[in-house]
């Protein structure tokens, strides 16, 4: 009963209502914004359908009959509507015909539609040689020393990176093995989705379920010393223990707000972009693979579907550790405000300290397992994610780390309340 | 029985009481000192808010901070700033406290009818509090404290704010209550507990100075006040010869209410010392200095 009435103080504060619809309809604003793309991103559909996912040699042939197929196709049309054949259907957009023809309304809006679409497929049929010339060149053992480089690290500190990246080596070896990277899915430098949901629509997500969750955990813990009740709250039966129902309360509004935000924007999203078969593409395949050319080494055999469920389990985890260092920091400080600005001031720091620390120290990587740094590189959670972060339990290392140190630090602070004077 | 012994409460250097020993059996006791004095720190320490610096305060021999729920779960408080959340109805905040006090839900809602109709305000069970005034939050305040019919009811300042009809309806609810519980009842107003109280508690330097029926306390300065008439031409030396516990203007001359050890006058009229009077006389030094602050 008293959890219900602790967990309706939440529900019924219109900031916190206000902001979470605010926040969903910002996600629904960026998906729309990301929209123009999906009916392009279709056209992968039915090539899965017709070939499947791998392009491994028979995947590969079917691809190519297929494209040739449908190029004949388009040639024979063209050859009777202009005169003109094309070798490659991308010879099409060459800029001094494209427009002429578009403006001479050759074509209908289906055809374009089609030779839009074969463009597409085009553009799959050539990246897999593309992709497994990337892979077979690829030594993860120079992308370390290049990082090292760059970053100048030093002594103890280059020396672990190497170690790391000498355990992902094999890692590397059985995604080629295993043809991980040749499975086809929405081609990374026409589409960007991987950046685009677990950076953008993960990131805002992840910043969104933390900003409601400081507020409304700094807003519990505290509500009684602001409203002047405490005296009269604590001196009843329940007494202090009230901070154990504000606690669980906390975190299970920290979860239920994290699944709901997350439920709807992701239900919206893949409502708007059809992912019908591939949710079982490994995410480490090649397609995936962005303008920056870097690829995306799973340190497992991971599906797209279960990548994004570990991907929300870990965003779950990680607004856990936000409500324990929020309910902390108000077991300290009794104002709701000061709290707030505190965190956002732990998180600033928490992404600062690394800069200064040594560059020969293995403190640098150490201080590198914290929730903020982990936040802010959603994308690449689970993967080879640059020489600070390529450790292959890194997420879960940095999770576990800190919630047992944070709810010892939680439970610390309540058996000193239960002494404290009021 | 509440027994407190050899209680000390100092906050850091600051001394704010020193080896209290109190007993409370069934009855009303009246807490009776000036603001500051300690008396707030001495109920924080009997609703288990602030813990004693040195000695203990046991219920039925047991310790309260060891009972823990146990003691907490018998006890009622109205602290002096009566906090409330302005919008909720009384109903609502009276069933949030029932909860935390650990009544079922069924039986908090009878509850909560029966205290709201006690403090007369049935008429309001469902409004927002935040267009109440002082008196009617007052009166939530002293329901939220009887919620749990407390074998202890504690109340800090519980009329402030209450208008002298709802003060005379608070003194007899509390009589009636303090048949089978212990009533401490902490006021600065000595006409709160004059008439109710079975013992008045007095602490002066941070120590109990009077534990007594109100009688006994006032036989303390029994054939020292009188009163009399003054010219108004005299009421300045008069003032700075004797302690004055009143003055009213009367037929062209002042009529003064004072206390003295000189040896009687013939115009002066001996009177029983009441509760304000030994007050006043106790704290003297505390009332000349707020005085000349003022």
């Amino acid at each position: 009963m008293i959890k219900q009435l602790e967990f309706k103080k939440i529900i019924s504060s219109p900031v916190i209502l206000g902001l979470f619809v605010l926040f969903l309809l910002f996600n629904c604003f960026l998906i729309y914004q990301q929209s123009s793309i999906r009916n392009d991103m279709k056209s992968l559909q039915p090539i899965v359908k017709e070939t499947g996912t791998l392009m491994d040699e028979e995947g590969r042939n079917k691809l190519q009959t297929s494209y040739e197929k449908d190029l004949t196709n388009w040639n024979q049309l063209s050859k009777s509507k202009t005169g003109d054949t094309y070798q490659r259907a991308v010879d099409f957009y060459k800029p001094e015909l494209y427009y002429s023809l578009i403006e001479s309304n050759i074509y209908s809006e289906k055809e374009l539609q089609n030779i839009n679409k074969l463009a597409i497929k085009e553009t799959y049929v050539s990246s897999i040689q593309e992709i497994e010339t990337l892979y077979s060149n690829l030594n993860v053992m120079e992308n370390a020393e290049e990082g090292i480089r760059l970053f100048g690290l030093k002594g103890a500190a280059a020396e672990t990176v190497r170690e790391h990246y000498t355990v992902l080596k094999p890692r590397v070896e059985e995604l080629v093995q295993n043809k991980e990277h040749l499975h086809l899915f929405f081609h990374g430098k026409m589409f960007g989705t991987h950046s685009f949901l677990f950076k953008t629509l993960f990131g805002f997500m992840l910043f969104q379920a933390m900003i409601l969750i400081v507020l409304f955990t700094a807003f519990i813990v505290n509500y009684e010393f602001e409203h002047k009740t405490s005296l009269v709250a604590y001196s009843t039966k329940r007494g202090r223990n009230l901070v154990w129902d504000k606690l669980l309360v906390s975190i299970f509004a920290g979860t239920l707000v994290t699944v709901t935000l997350l439920a709807i924007t992701l239900f919206i999203y893949f409502m708007v972009f059809d992912y019908s078969g591939l949710w079982n593409v490994p995410i480490s395949s090649g397609f995936l693979i962005e303008l920056n050319n870097i690829p995306f080494i799973s340190w497992w055999n991971v599906t797209f579907i279960q990548y994004l469920f570990m991907t929300c389990g870990l965003v779950v985890i990680c607004q856990i550790l936000f409500v324990l260092i929020t309910f902390c920091l108000s077991m300290l400080i009794r104002n709701s405000y000061i709290v707030f600005t505190l965190f956002g001031v732990i998180f600033l720091a928490g992404l600062y300290i690394p800069s200064i620390m040594p560059k020969d120290s293995i403190m640098l990587l150490y201080t590198h397992f914290s929730p903020f740094i982990l936040v802010m590189n959603v994308k690449k959670w689970w993967m080879e994610s640059g020489v600070f972060t390529t450790f292959k339990y890194y997420e879960v290392m940095t999770v576990t780390g800190w919630l047992v140190a944070l709810l010892l630090t939680a439970w610390f602070f309540i058996k000193r309340f239960a002494r404290e004077n009021i | 029985m509440l027994i407190v012994e050899d209680v000390t409460k100092n906050f850091g250097q600051f001394n704010a009481l020193k080896n209290i020993n109190l007993e409370f059996n069934n009855g009303v006791y009246g807490l009776l000192a000036p603001n500051g004095a300690g008396k707030t720190t001495l109920i924080k320490m009997l609703t288990t808010l602030l813990f004693p610096t040195s000695g203990s305060i046991r219920y039925d021999g047991e310790d309260i901070i060891k009972m823990d729920e146990k003691y907490r779960e018998i006890i009622g408080y109205l602290p002096q700033e009566f906090g409330y959340y302005k919008n909720y109805s009384p109903t609502s905040y009276l069933l949030y406290l029932a909860a935390l006090k650990g009544i079922h839900r069924k039986t908090a809602v009878a509850r909560v009818e029966e205290l709201l109709k006690t403090v007369a305000l049935d008429h309001v069970a469902n409004k927002k509090m935040k267009k109440f005034s002082g008196g009617m939050i007052q009166r939530v305040g002293i329901a939220q404290a009887m919620l749990n019919d407390p074998k202890i009811l504690i109340l800090d300042e519980p009329t402030a704010g209450l208008d002298p009809k709802e003060r005379v309806r608070f003194r007899n609810l509390l009589t009636n209550l303090a048949r089978d519980r212990i009533v401490i009842l902490s006021t600065h107003i000595v006409s709160d507990v004059e008439s109710i109280a079975n013992e008045i508690i007095m602490i002066k330097n941070q120590e109990v100075l009077y534990k007594d029926t109100v009688s006994n306390i006032c036989r303390k300065i029994d054939g020292r006040v009188y009163e009399t008439e003054v010219s108004y031409e005299q009421t300045e030396q008069f003032r700075s010869t004797y302690l004055i516990f009143s003055e009213k203007q009367e037929n062209g001359s002042m009529y003064m209410r004072f206390l003295t050890e000189d040896t009687s006058k013939p115009e002066w009229k001996m009177v029983h010392p009441n509760l304000e009077d030994v007050f006043l006389y106790i704290y003297q030094d505390g009332v000349l200095s707020d005085d000349q602050t003022a």
